[in-house]
């Protein structure tokens, strides 16, 4: 069976399956099409083409720069950790019908779909303590400190959470500092 | 040979997005606020020493009578743009270590994907801890020995 793919916009075909092996940008959301399929599908889809990339990561992932990106993600269920959330708008585009395969089972975890790491917005919460609002400022350090380990761990809900608690308690350590300077030079003054 | 059909690309996520020009606009106006408010302050520390009673002064040790981490940080400022970091270490020794730390971020966060060790050691867990033990160990330090 000979096979079309599109990578980056680019046509190519017809492909065997030995061929196909050779292309590094090939991933199990490239559009792939063959003889008798009314339109394109993904190759997730095919069962030889999920075939070919999952045995590539295993036995080149360390020359295949996108090797690493599909790590034992296949067998993986799609909906794990972050699927639920971003599915919609970061999967969603990706997930074509094709004839009534459990596509999902293979859906890749593709951490180039999650989206950027949350600020820590460490620089203010540093800037924050200097400033002598220490009160609010050790909670966003805190805060600043579970950012990227929630990141990591593909919790992006809670580096999200984390994140906008460092920022409410960097605002609350400068409004208190603004609400507080007059006060403070007036005294001085006395 | 049949020859494939014409492939037409799944429709992108609906939904209003803000354009990239709205953002960068955006970001620039606060950008350029944050910049000439800092430029103000740097030229307003070098010119007036805080030791009058012109600046705010710190909270923490007007009620608590104790020094809190940023205890002399207007000082050391005034210090430094005069060309006197020695007497900078002396009236905040911890900024020393917090000053290089900020610029130090900042030119992560420019870096963005270039520098990705920089940006994934400066926001580790563990090194943010050792800087708030830090913070928190120096304010004991100068308590005790009065700097």
């Amino acid at each position: 069976m000979k096979y079309w793919i599109i990578i980056d916009s680019v046509q190519k075909g017809p492909l065997s399956v030995e061929e196909l092996y050779a292309i590094p940008g090939l991933s199990m959301s490239t559009p792939v099409w063959h003889e008798g399929l009314a339109d394109w599908t993904t190759a997730a889809a095919i069962p030889e083409i999920a075939a070919v990339i999952a045995s590539r990561q295993n036995g080149f992932s360390n020359q295949q720069p996108y090797g690493q990106n599909y790590g034992a993600a296949p067998q993986q269920p799609y909906g794990t950790p972050y699927g639920n959330q971003y599915s919609q708008p970061y999967g969603g585009a990706y997930r074509q019908p094709a004839y009534g395969q459990p596509q999902y089972s293979l859906e890749p975890f593709d951490p180039e779909r999650m989206p950027p790491m949350p600020d820590n917005y460490l620089v203010w919460a540093i800037i924050a303590t200097i400033c002598c609002c220490i009160p609010a400022g050790i909670p966003a350090i805190i805060y600043a400190s579970k950012v990227s380990p929630a990141y990591m761990r593909g919790d992006y809900n809670g580096a999200l959470d984390a994140s906008s608690k460092a920022q409410m308690w960097i605002i609350v350590a400068f409004v208190a500092g603004l609400i507080w300077a007059p006060f403070s030079m007036l005294l001085g003054l006395l | 040979m049949t020859k494939p059909p014409v492939y037409i690309p799944p429709e992108p996520p609906a939904g209003p997005q803000p354009t990239a020009k709205a953002r960068v606009t955006r970001r620039m106006i606060l950008t350029a606020v944050i910049l000439i408010a800092a430029t103000g302050a740097l030229i307003l520390y070098a010119s007036v020493d805080p030791s009058t009673n012109l600046y705010p002064r710190c909270s923490f040790r007007m009620l608590t009578g104790l020094s809190c981490p940023g205890c002399g940080s207007q000082r050391a400022l005034h210090a430094l743009l005069n060309g006197d970091p020695a007497a900078a270490l002396r009236f905040n020794a911890i900024l020393a270590i917090e000053i290089p730390l900020i610029v130090l971020l900042i030119v992560s966060r420019l870096a963005g994907n270039r520098a990705p060790r920089l940006r994934k050691f400066l926001s580790a867990r563990a090194f943010i801890l050792l800087l708030l033990s830090t913070i928190i160990i120096w304010t004991v330090v100068r308590n005790i020995l009065e700097i």
